[in-house]
């Protein structure tokens, strides 16, 4: 007799909790939709020079040796072209493109230069000069164009020179010019 | 049958009639109907959802028409708007709101997101998905709680925002896509 309490205990215990379980399912309405649609998707900013890749310096090769200025007259200009590959795709996307640098690693060649540079659709001839000519002493930035929503090529025109009243001191000097160009994003 | 067995039995018929009779008394009585309003259920149902529409609606620019295919670039903000009719109706109605299945897309930090119901602002938290280490199954949930369904009931507009950071800069962020094909709506029964 004593031996039957533990089970009977134990039964009335599983009832309480299956009980308590059974109270905690309760149901409500609930009702559900796709919302879907295609997808959310960004654009395409890239720019290469000569198909060297995007943000890579490349180099345009040796610029042949300068014309030394005469009576305070310029000297001629070298020409120079380089192929621009762009890709521009958004919505509200245009590439503003812009020789924003020139820099030389030889600080006479700095103060003796200048350059003039343009941008025009591949197939058309550079003019000469290229544009209207800025000495790389103080620099300041030519902008060359607005590309839109699109891809494909433009030939960038450059056209270097000796100043016209540079000094003496930059007859023989050799070095490397560096140009910076910049592609900013701008809304149309 | 003996005279004694034919006297017990017509004693009995008797007593019975007798007693038929007793049965047969009126007392008062009256009744009125009580009859009232019905008994009914309230609703909840997600009755439609219409097509999406997008617009452009960069502060940069006048809104415009957008396309489900056009990209976005830095200084972008579009919407996704969506009409939900729902049927919503019930004296101790509350209703749990949730948009679902967006993905964080952790690759395309410089966007935010955001959702509307009904004007309302839906509050956004992030779901570590199934896997809390993998951040590509990473999601969003928009949820609000809606204590007055007269605030979801009939046509409201579902907004999504999508805002590309205009301060992203250099070629970062680029070819970057968000799917929303899992987005899904649901609406919950609470008690308020």
């Amino acid at each position: 007799m004593h031996a039957r309490i533990p089970a009977v205990v134990a039964v009335v215990g599983a009832l309480l909790v299956g009980g308590a379980t059974t109270g905690t399912t309760l149901a409500s309405w609930r009702d559900q939709a796709s919302a879907g649609s295609g997808p959310v998707s960004s654009g395409r900013f890239l720019l290469d020079i000569n198909g060297g890749g995007t943000t890579t310096a490349i180099s345009l090769g040796t610029l042949p040796t300068l014309a030394l200025n005469s009576g305070a007259t310029a000297g001629a200009a070298q020409p120079q072209q380089a192929t621009l590959n762009y890709t521009v795709t958004g919505k509200n996307n245009q590439m503003q493109l812009a020789l924003t640098g020139i820099s030389a690693n030889q600080p006479d060649l700095v103060t003796g230069l200048e350059v003039a540079a343009s941008m025009v659709t591949t197939g058309t001839t550079c003019p000469s000069p290229a544009g209207t000519y800025k000495p790389l002493s103080g620099y300041t930035s030519t902008t060359l164009g607005t590309l839109t929503n699109s891809s494909g090529s433009r030939k960038l025109c450059l056209s270097t020179r000796v100043k016209g009243n540079a000094p003496a001191a930059v007859a023989g000097k050799s070095g490397a010019l560096t140009l910076t160009l910049t592609a900013t994003q701008v809304r149309p | 049958m003996n005279k004694m067995m034919k006297g017990s039995v017509a004693g009995a018929t008797g007593i019975a009639l007798l007693m038929g009779g007793f049965g047969t008394y009126a007392l008062w009585g009256d009744s009125e109907g009580l009859g009232s309003g019905s008994v009914q259920s309230g609703t909840l149902d997600i009755v439609s959802v219409g097509n999406a529409s997008w617009a452009d609606v960069s502060t940069t620019k006048t809104a415009a028409a957008w396309q489900a295919s056009d990209a976005m670039v830095p200084g972008d903000k579009v919407t996704m708007t969506r009409s939900v009719t729902m049927d919503a109706s019930g004296k101790n109605l509350a209703v749990d709101f949730a948009l679902t299945g967006l993905p964080a897309s952790p690759g395309w930090s410089g966007l935010a997101v955001t959702a509307t119901y009904g004007g309302q602002a839906l509050t956004k938290t992030a779901d570590n998905g199934g896997t809390p280490t993998d951040p590509s199954d990473d999601s969003y949930t928009f949820t609000h709680d809606f204590t007055n369904p007269g605030a979801i009931d009939a046509a409201k507009n579902l907004v999504v925002s999508f805002d590309f950071d205009q301060s992203v800069s250099g070629t970062a962020q680029q070819d970057q896509s968000v799917s929303l094909a899992g987005l899904n709506l649901s609406i919950t029964q609470h008690r308020p």
